[in-house]
């Protein structure tokens, strides 16, 4: 059995770590490119969501590189993301590829999926406690991927070198990448921070602080966001982003109970615009801009893929949001043609108009 | 799809302003339009600051050496709040993009762009003026003159444009063919670039495209309500960036204009695919003369601090 996943964030390191350790063998999708999406564009329905081209081309490149299982994830109620594996299934085959697809059910992933792992896992003949063992190390090796890359939201604006940053963090996460066990991540974790410390900054800057919400793909993945999160963070604006692999999964199988930014908690934010929950990021994007905004954050920015009909409801509740929390919100709906251009000029025109409001505060 | 300049003094007020289509040729415009402002200010006047914007800002910005290189939503909106200080909403429709700015109390407080697409903008009206065989500049008074605007669909041009064909072959006549798509695309406007936007007066209009009095009028019975379009309506980023470059400059420093030499001087840009890694950029490298003096489009920054 050769595996493969769609590239989502840094889930490829996470997925790596555990199929290192107990198998089976993992194929990294090539890292998404131009191709990735021309490919995704030329078999997709035309007028589907952009986060289904990019998976499709995803999976039709793994499949060039000889996996022979796709695993992908699924969900209920009204975001497009409950059709993709039928969907993808019937585009695949009919391409001419011969595979085999385990959905994940959200719903299900105690119930169901952790069993057909460990079942197959004792197939393999690895004991459940290895297989437990190597879950953990995988776990700790993401947080501190992830840790990682908060520190790079809070540097990346002092950053004097235009780009270092980004470029130190590449060199971090192939580090954290490479290593085997417990003691040689402590290791590469402190050598990351020594690294990610040595950036020459410019510490008299004030920095914005502002907040990346929206659907979850988007909010994760640069190749599908322009990089917002680094090109922020070259003007000079400290971002955070509600979407993490490790909070996502802390959420479903509820164990973010007690966390201070959970999305839990985000979703009861949301109550009071939205009493009802309508599935997809919908009430957390709403949910997380609110809390943001009573931290006292300056802005949020709202990703959404462009026809994502909950984004779409977010962004119209986001609206009344922006007026009670007095906080500027800008949405982005992104397709797949949408120039550079475009996504800088608004940036730095939020960035502008942020920048006057405070100043015209304090006069 | 143009290049303007304004030149201000020290009291804020336009000495002179340039409006010039750029014809696809960015760098021979900016050196066109320069040598116009130099033979239109006044002998001995020195050049204390220079501000771009637009499409074009960052090359336009290394080509004269800019002290401040800024986004035109800003740059509009700047050049606005100063000829009407308690304006509160923006409308911008310029060649290529259409806008909406909010203000509240002076400060930019919402904006919007057209996003997936660019119905409705000036190269559309442009283009139709051309088909219809009037010159650009009758258009708005063809508008103005109809007695029954036909009912034409403006969410998509290729789309409007059928309409039109269809409407001229069933017998409407031109004015009123034309009215209706000044129509259209106001409806467009609002249904997309301004919608869920608290529209309140002062209202001012902007952009090459004010200058149709058909597209204005469309406006004022659409909203209801009084349209304001500054004397300087074509060259206002222009105008804002002036402005933005006089506030850095307040601050202390010395300019960075090359002075108006860049006039005579040979510039030129390409550009080619970075393979260094799988982001594959498309870098453009300036240069004057034979030397490389910037480049820009580099996702890494290896590029632009390599000189």
């Amino acid at each position: 059995m050769k595996i493969t996943v769609p590239h989502c964030g840094q889930m490829d390191i996470f997925i790596n770590a555990l199929c290192r350790r107990i198998g089976p063998e993992f194929i990294i999708p090539p890292k998404t490119s131009p191709r990735t999406l021309d490919l995704g564009i030329k078999y997709s329905p035309e007028s589907t969501c952009l986060p289904f081209k990019f998976i499709l081309g995803n999976f039709i490149e793994a499949l060039e590189k000889g996996a022979d299982t796709i695993c992908m994830i699924s969900d209920h109620g009204p975001c497009r993301v409950g059709m993709y594996d039928i969907v993808m299934q019937n585009i695949l085959t009919e391409m001419g590829y011969r595979f085999n697809w385990i959905t994940m059910d959200n719903n299900q992933i105690l119930r169901s999926h952790l069993l057909i792992f460990v079942r197959e896992q004792r197939k393999r003949g690895v004991s459940p406690l290895d297989a437990l063992r190597a879950l953990l190390f995988s776990w700790k090796k993401m947080k501190v991927c992830e840790e990682m890359e908060r520190l790079t939201h809070k540097t990346r604006p002092y950053e004097v070198n235009r780009g270092e940053t980004t470029r130190v963090y590449g060199e971090c996460l192939r580090l954290i990448d490479g290593v085997a066990n417990l003691r040689e991540l402590k290791i590469a974790r402190e050598d990351a921070l020594s690294r990610l410390a040595s950036i020459e900054q410019d510490r008299t800057r004030h920095p914005l602080k502002m907040l990346i919400t929206g659907e979850g793909y988007m909010v994760i993945n640069p190749h599908a966001n322009q990089d917002i999160e680094r090109r922020l963070g070259e003007m000079g604006v400290e971002v955070t982003r509600t979407m993490w692999f490790t909070s996502q999964i802390a959420h479903a199988t509820r164990l973010d109970h007690f966390k201070k930014r959970s999305k839990s908690k985000a979703i009861r934010a949301s109550k009071r615009y939205l009493p009802h929950n309508i599935g997809g990021e919908c009430n957390a994007s709403i949910g997380y801009a609110i809390l943001y905004a009573r931290e006292g954050y300056d802005g949020v920015i709202q990703l959404l893929p462009f026809g994502c009909i909950l984004e779409s409801v977010a962004k119209n509740i986001l609206r009344t949001v922006s007026r009670d929390y007095d906080i500027p919100i800008l949405t982005f709906s992104l397709t797949e043609n949408l120039s550079e251009t475009t996504i800088t000029t608004r940036l730095s025109a939020f960035v502008d108009l942020i920048q006057r409001k405070i100043k015209g505060k304090g006069k | 799809m143009s290049t303007n300049l304004a030149v201000i003094n020290e009291e804020g007020n336009v000495l002179c302003h340039r409006y010039l289509l750029t014809h696809g040729q960015p760098i021979r415009a900016i050196q066109e339009g320069l040598r116009e402002i130099l033979s239109l200010i006044p002998n001995g006047m020195e050049i204390h600051g220079v501000g771009t914007t637009g499409s074009a800002r960052q090359l336009a910005g290394v080509m004269v050496g800019a002290d401040v290189v800024k986004n035109e939503i800003t740059a509009h909106a700047v050049g606005a709040i100063h000829f009407f200080p308690d304006a509160r909403t923006i409308l911008e429709i310029g060649g290529q993009d259409s806008k909406i700015i909010i203000i509240r109390d002076g400060l930019v407080v919402d904006f919007a762009m057209n996003t997936v697409c660019a119905a409705g903008t000036g190269s559309f009206l442009d283009q139709q003026a051309l088909r219809l065989n009037i010159p650009i500049d009758q258009f708005g008074q063809y508008a103005l003159r109809s007695k029954s605007p036909a009912r034409i669909a403006g969410r998509c041009t290729v789309f409007a444009e059928s309409d039109m064909v269809h409407k001229q072959q069933v017998g409407c006549n031109l004015e009123d063919i034309i009215a209706g798509l000044c129509e259209a695309l106001v409806r467009n406007y609002l249904n997309n670039v301004a919608k869920g936007k608290e529209i309140l007066e002062p209202i001012i209009f902007q952009g090459g495209v004010a200058a149709n009095e058909g597209i204005r009028s469309a406006f004022e019975r659409e909203l209801g309500k009084r349209i304001h379009i500054s004397k300087f309506f074509n060259v206002m980023g222009a105008i804002g960036a002036t402005f933005l470059a006089q506030e850095k400059m307040d601050g202390g420093g010395e300019t960075h204009f090359k002075g108006f030499e860049v006039i005579n001087l040979h510039c030129k840009t390409r550009s080619f695919e970075c393979k260094e890694c799988e982001n594959v950029c498309e870098i453009v490298a300036f240069s004057i003369g034979d030397e490389i003096t910037a480049y820009w489009g580099d996702r890494c920054g290896n590029w632009e601090n390599r000189l």
